[in-house]
């Protein structure tokens, strides 16, 4: 019996602290998060809300994507072109019109962002993972 | 990693090959293979000893019994009285005295040493005898004084259940006495969290169930409908004993879960303790938040009043994110040289991320813990 607890004791204890790797003072990770605040400042502010694009009074598609916009603009908001494309579907990235988009497995018109380059998979995985968890704005 | 587990094994090591000895909270229930009402007034165990409990902590805990009348040695073969704190068969008092002094040692920072006391105070009101029990547990220093636990319980089916309402701790898991322990950080669950609402018991033989719903507020104002679901479900033999816990909180918003399992085995004069909770926190900034964290202690009772504390844990603050874990190793002696008095000695070693000093930090602390 000893023994087994002495296993299992070890076993336990073999688990460790944690490196520290990638993350900041206070155990979170840096870099793009599946936050929506996180996801602005990485994607949406220096990707696309530049002019011409997704920024300012004149946006496509009226997809203004500057801070404080993007929220409004993106969760649960359909598509201007076609109504049934929903940008962002909380709690399904697949149904998600924006994933497609990033994906590039839309059914109407390009990827994104245009002309490339793309985001990453790991980038989009974390944005999908941000819907997935209900896309809250907080 | 590698320093924790050879520390791990070290520990391990000291617990197994040592000669044999004890004291303290649920390892005094797995060493006795008591249930906790047995010592405690709160079936669910903390807080105010019964009049056995207070009985028992003079005649078994203790290294020596002094006579209380004279302060000296009691005589070989005599049997000096017990106090218990009973006025008459309708009161009772009780106290618990902590004074501790701690040394932190935090890298890259300043260290620091501190007294710091603390100090609770019981009052039990029994206006039934084995029916009705009226309860105060009062949190008097340091600072303003702080009601934790306030409840009248009525015993019923030849005290085999009870229900009690007002404010409590909420029944879950495995109820230490270091609140600084992961397994009740994570959990919120230390004994400066309490709730206000009701709670039902069965105690039928080996098993005990506890149920309670209360506010789900730590003892605030009610802001909404939600309420605290919480159960503990145990099952007790002499030699060991199992558990299982539950509870969801749902403020309006969001949905708190958190599970807990643990265990106690008696090996000869090793009483051992092991938890686990699993927590899940709708709600937060990045969506769900997931936590575990777990206990491993094991209690050399070296000799009569001499109890060797060694603990390890580890705790998983969110799930989905690497390396953020932490650890914590302990060591703490108890002695208890006679009726109602204890000496905790003892270090603790935490590690974490690199980049917080605070969860590498080193502790030192020499506690009095003087109690009836």
């Amino acid at each position: 019996m000893r023994e087994a607890i002495a296993i299992a004791t070890l076993a336990l204890a073999a688990c460790g602290a944690g490196s520290g790797e990638g993350l900041d003072q206070n155990g979170q990770p840096t870099g793009l998060q599946p936050t929506l605040a996180s996801i602005q400042d990485n994607v949406f502010t220096v990707t696309c809300a530049v002019p011409g694009c997704h920024g300012g009074t004149g946006a496509q598609q009226g997809l203004r994507l500057d801070p404080g916009f993007s929220a409004g603009n993106l969760i649960n908001v359909p598509s201007p072109r076609d109504p049934n494309l929903i940008r962002v579907v909380p709690g399904d990235p697949d149904a998600s019109f924006l994933i497609q988009k990033l994906q590039g497995t839309q059914t109407l018109g390009d990827r994104m962002p245009d002309g490339g380059p793309y985001l990453t998979t790991a980038q989009v995985n974390v944005i999908r993972q941000w819907i997935q968890g209900g896309a809250p704005t907080q | 990693m590698k320093t924790g587990t050879v520390t791990a094994a070290t520990l391990l090591a000291l617990v197994l090959l040592a000669p044999a000895a004890s004291i303290a909270e649920p390892y005094l229930a797995v060493r006795t293979g008591y249930k906790c009402m047995v010592c405690h007034v709160n079936p669910t165990g903390g807080g105010k000893r019964t009049e056995f409990g207070s009985s028992y902590s003079q005649t078994a805990m203790a290294a020596e019994r002094l006579d209380l009348m004279t302060g000296q040695t009691a005589a070989a073969g005599s049997e000096p009285e017990s106090w218990t704190g009973k006025l008459n068969d309708r009161f009772a008092f009780g106290a618990d005295l902590r004074a501790t002094s701690q040394y932190v040692a935090v890298p890259h920072d300043t260290d620091t040493f501190a007294f710091k006391p603390s100090a609770q105070a019981y009052l039990e009101v029994k206006p039934i005898a084995d029916r009705l029990t009226i309860y105060l547990d009062e949190h008097v220093s340091p600072g303003a004084a702080t009601n934790r636990e306030t409840y009248a319980m009525l015993w019923f089916a030849n005290k085999t259940a009870y229900v009690k309402a007002g404010r409590m701790f909420v029944p879950f898991g495995l109820r230490i006495e270091d609140d600084t322990a992961f397994i009740r950080q994570a959990t919120s669950t230390s004994f400066n969290s309490f709730d206000d609402g009701v709670e039902g018991g069965l105690e039928l033989g080996p098993w005990s169930v506890n149920v309670s719903v209360t506010n789900g507020q730590g003892g605030g104002n009610e802001i909404n409908r939600g309420k605290l679901f919480s159960s503990l479900f145990s099952y007790v033999q002499p030699a060991w004993r199992a558990g299982l816990s539950a509870s969801t909180n749902f403020n309006g918003a969001a949905d708190h879960r958190m599970q807990s399992v643990f265990a106690g085995l008696r090996t000869g004069r090793i009483s051992w303790l092991a938890s686990g909770i699993y927590s899940t926190e709708d709600g937060t900034k990045t969506g769900r938040l997931k936590q575990w964290a777990t206990l491993v202690e094991g209690n050399y009772e070296a000799a009569k009043g001499h109890n060797l504390k060694l603990t390890y844990e580890y705790y998983d603050p969110n799930a989905d994110v690497k390396e953020d874990q932490r650890e914590r190793y302990s060591a703490v002696w108890e002695y208890m040289p006679f009726q109602f008095t204890q000496f905790r000695l003892g270090a603790r070693k935490s590690n974490g991320i690199p980049q917080n000093n605070a969860q590498n930090a080193t502790e030192l602390f020499l506690q009095w813990h003087a109690f009836f």
